[in-house]
């Protein structure tokens, strides 16, 4: 079977096929949306987020290098955007014990997930921002301990300590919050 | 260092990279930490919005087309290509053939993959979309495989068995994530016990597995 993979669709558009980026964008627009509207709980800057990064993704094609993989190039460019965002917002941001449950899913949803996921993510909702965002790099971009140093700009050791921390501390909140 | 080699343990643990724990303490921290990365990983993924994906659209379609000749014999030849490709595409839409017809003298995936965005712009009847269902079960390319599927996507109601099956076959995870987006939609009547056996093959993608867990889990709730 011949299967068009991530690294052979950026070669196309770095060749100017500038179609393909809409074969890239429906294979990852849900993760990434799903990553900033996780982190930021705000629908209107994740769909800015997400348009922006792959605006990016055309705009630095040529800084791609072919020896990487494209997965986690794509998720580097979205997670440094995060960033930025998170600390143009940092000063002004708290989040109310009414937008607490939303966080992750819509109210309107609730009644897809169970108990002890809404338990979870009201936990998620009180970890700070940064420790939000790279319990989310890991669990659902899936991104390596490696990519994640790579992107907070800090040790693959201390990446790996800082996801285990901020598991910790959910694990910790998950006793406070009630059935 | 004493507790960052207790972390290591831990996070070997949830990650799978070791089956056990050997210390007490940090298995039980491990064991739990594993149910919350499992309960947040299996929590429903929210859909982008239409809006966003008709920007992202309008964005590609204003870049320029600027596909190089590797061997840079003549630079203009990538637009004479690509000028020849949209003026076949111009040309079999216009021709009153089947769409069929029109499909088959295209021979380029890229050609194939516009023919098939520019059908969004029509009208499908029954055997159109039957045909789809023939060519989503015989093509080998996933993104043109995806485009149909995202295609009869919005036939919800005139998809049959035949599009119910793809998944039996299919293997690609990204053309699988999109069957399994319209199936959602579909909700036909043995789509539980067809999700079952599917979440059990093996060495399925994890966002496959979990997106399908999560179409399980919202019916069984």
């Amino acid at each position: 079977m011949t299967v068009l993979t991530d690294e052979l669709l950026l070669q196309k558009i770095i060749r100017g096929e500038t179609q393909v980026l809409g074969v890239l964008y429906k294979r990852y627009s849900t993760l990434l949306f799903n990553y900033f509207y996780r982190v930021t709980k705000d629908y209107n800057a994740s769909n800015d987020l997400l348009m922006e990064t792959f605006a990016r993704i055309h705009k630095y094609r040529h800084s791609y290098k072919p020896s990487r993989k494209v997965r986690p190039w794509i998720f580097q460019i979205g997670s440094n955007l995060l960033k930025d965002h998170l600390k143009k917002i940092s000063k002004t941001i708290s989040i109310h014990e009414s937008d607490v449950q939303q966080i992750g899913v819509q109210p309107d949803r609730y009644s897809e997930i169970s108990d002890r996921q809404r338990r979870t993510q009201q936990a998620m909702a009180r970890l700070k921002l940064s420790e939000r965002n790279i319990v989310t790099q890991y669990y659902l971009l899936e991104m390596s301990y490696e990519a994640i140093a790579e992107t907070e700009n800090i040790t693959v050791n201390n990446a790996r300590i800082k996801v285990c921390r901020a598991l910790k501390k959910l694990k910790a909140l998950l006793k406070d919050i009630k059935t | 260092m004493k507790e960052e080699l207790f972390e290591k343990d831990i996070m070997d643990f949830v990650d799978g990279k070791a089956k056990d724990i050997s210390n007490e303490e940090a298995a039980l921290i491990g064991h739990d930490l594993k149910q919350i990365v499992y309960d947040l990983k299996s929590m429903p993924l929210e859909k982008v919005p239409t809006t966003t994906d008709k920007s992202i659209n309008d964005f590609i379609k204003g870049i320029p087309q600027q596909k190089q000749s590797i061997l840079r014999l003549n630079k203009w030849w990538p637009v004479m290509v690509a000028a020849a490709s949209f003026a076949l595409l111009i040309l079999v839409f216009n021709q009153g053939n089947s769409l069929q017809d029109d499909y088959q003298i295209l021979a380029s995936n890229p050609d194939k993959l516009n023919f098939i965005y520019k059908l969004n712009e029509k009208e499908l009847n029954g055997s159109d979309i039957a045909w789809l269902n023939s060519e989503l079960k015989k093509e080998n390319n996933p993104n043109i495989k995806v485009t149909i599927v995202d295609l009869l996507n919005n036939y919800q109601s005139k998809l049959d068995n035949d599009f119910i099956r793809q998944l039996e076959d299919e293997s690609t995870p990204s053309v699988q994530m999109a069957l399994l987006n319209t199936l959602e939609e579909i909700q036909y009547e043995d789509l539980n016990n067809d999700l079952w056996a599917f979440t059990e093959r093996k060495n399925l993608d994890n966002m496959v597995k979990s997106k399908a867990s999560s179409i399980l889990s919202k019916s069984t709730n």
